[in-house]
């Protein structure tokens, strides 16, 4: 008798491949869509992230987590482009919960962690001139707030419209502008900080 | 700070971004601040990336498919297990409800009456009372365990 009253009651179990049906009927995208999909967007978003974090390793972690909340969340995109947003969306979000987080466990900060001095894993051979750009992009990137580099890959070396980069930073489209303008500014001085130190250091 | 920014620097980001920026143009940088400072900073971001894309050290999409795919069952064994912990901490909770408003004031009595002809210490009472408590929880917990 007791046995009948708590049947009611009782939770039924959820077992693993009822999760993964339940999971399934959400829009998520076939093995062949993701990887086509990710064939395309891979390399720019690690890219990106690698630039944005200042750090390879963090960028590895960041694109794997990036493609998994993006599998996971199973939304339907409008356009390629509109999906492509998404993804850097989610990326973005993740590097700024992390930042969060270390900033409040008190981790080493950004401007401290260097791939200045690392081998880079693939070494195609960089002619000086454009290997000390870079260094001096590098630099550049670290000395700007976050939300500076987000802004300047995305226009730049991403080439997203201002509509695009206010809908992946979650910023208003009107203040991208002058956001933009200001950042591009401050890394144009460093970029020509860096290359008047190396004429001097040519000429002595 | 100076605000002002120049007509042609979509045409110069549209030339950076094709490679090839053409003599009337260079010569229009040398001229223009804003069209200089933009060649600067986006010629760098551009050969930045394909440089950095390049070198990019992603998994494959077939191992990051199959990656997915495992994260996502050993999440879902995840889900299934919490809800498997739910369902038992509710059935337990009924059970000892039920147990009570049925059985309880019979309990209560026969308690009363173990303890007035036993007449055990209060302490002794008490270790009784927490073994007989804790014992099931003890036993759920091993065999949850396994």
């Amino acid at each position: 008798m007791i046995g009948k009253m708590i049947l009611p009651f009782v939770i039924r179990d959820a077992t693993i491949s009822e999760t993964l049906e339940r999971e399934s009927h959400v829009l998520m995208m076939d093995e062949e869509e993701f990887r086509a999909f990710y064939d395309r967007t891979a390399r720019p978003l690690w890219a990106y992230l690698s630039r944005i974090t200042g750090d390879r390793n963090e960028a590895d972690d960041v694109l794997q987590e990036a493609f998994y909340r993006f599998y996971r969340a199973g939304a339907r995109h409008e356009s390629e482009s509109h999906r492509r947003n998404s993804l850097f969306q989610i990326a973005t979000n993740i590097v700024r919960d992390s930042a969060r987080r270390a900033k409040h466990h008190e981790d080493v900060p950004l401007e401290e962690e260097s791939w200045a001095g690392e081998t880079p894993r693939s070494q195609a051979p960089v002619p000086e001139r454009q290997a000390s750009i870079r260094t001096d992009l590098e630099r550049g990137m670290k000395q700007l707030d976050p939300l500076h580099r987000e802004m300047l890959w995305l226009a730049y070396a991403q080439g997203s419209s201002h509509e695009e980069i206010a809908e992946t930073l979650g910023v208003r489209t009107v203040s991208v502008r002058t956001t933009l303008l200001r950042a591009r500014r401050k890394l144009a001085g460093i970029l020509s900080e860096g290359r008047t130190n190396r004429s001097q250091e040519a000429a002595r | 700070m100076r605000n002002e920014l120049c007509q042609r620097e979509d045409e110069l980001l549209n030339a950076l971004g094709r490679g090839f920026l053409g003599s009337e143009l260079e010569d229009h940088i040398v001229a223009c601040a804003p069209c200089a400072e933009l060649h600067m900073v986006a010629g760098a971001l551009l050969d930045d990336r394909a440089h950095s894309i390049a070198e990019a050290p992603i998994p494959t999409s077939g191992g990051m498919w199959w990656r997915m795919r495992l994260r996502q069952r050993h999440d879902a064994e995840g889900k299934a297990r919490r809800s498997l912990l739910v369902g038992q901490a509710a059935t337990l909770s009924v059970a000892i409800a039920l147990m009570i408003f049925f059985f309880g004031a019979d309990l209560m009595v026969a308690a009363r009456e173990v303890v007035s002809t036993v007449r055990v210490s209060t302490p002794l009472l008490l270790a009784i009372l927490t073994t007989v408590l804790l014992a099931p929880i003890a036993g759920w917990v091993a065999i949850r365990g396994k």
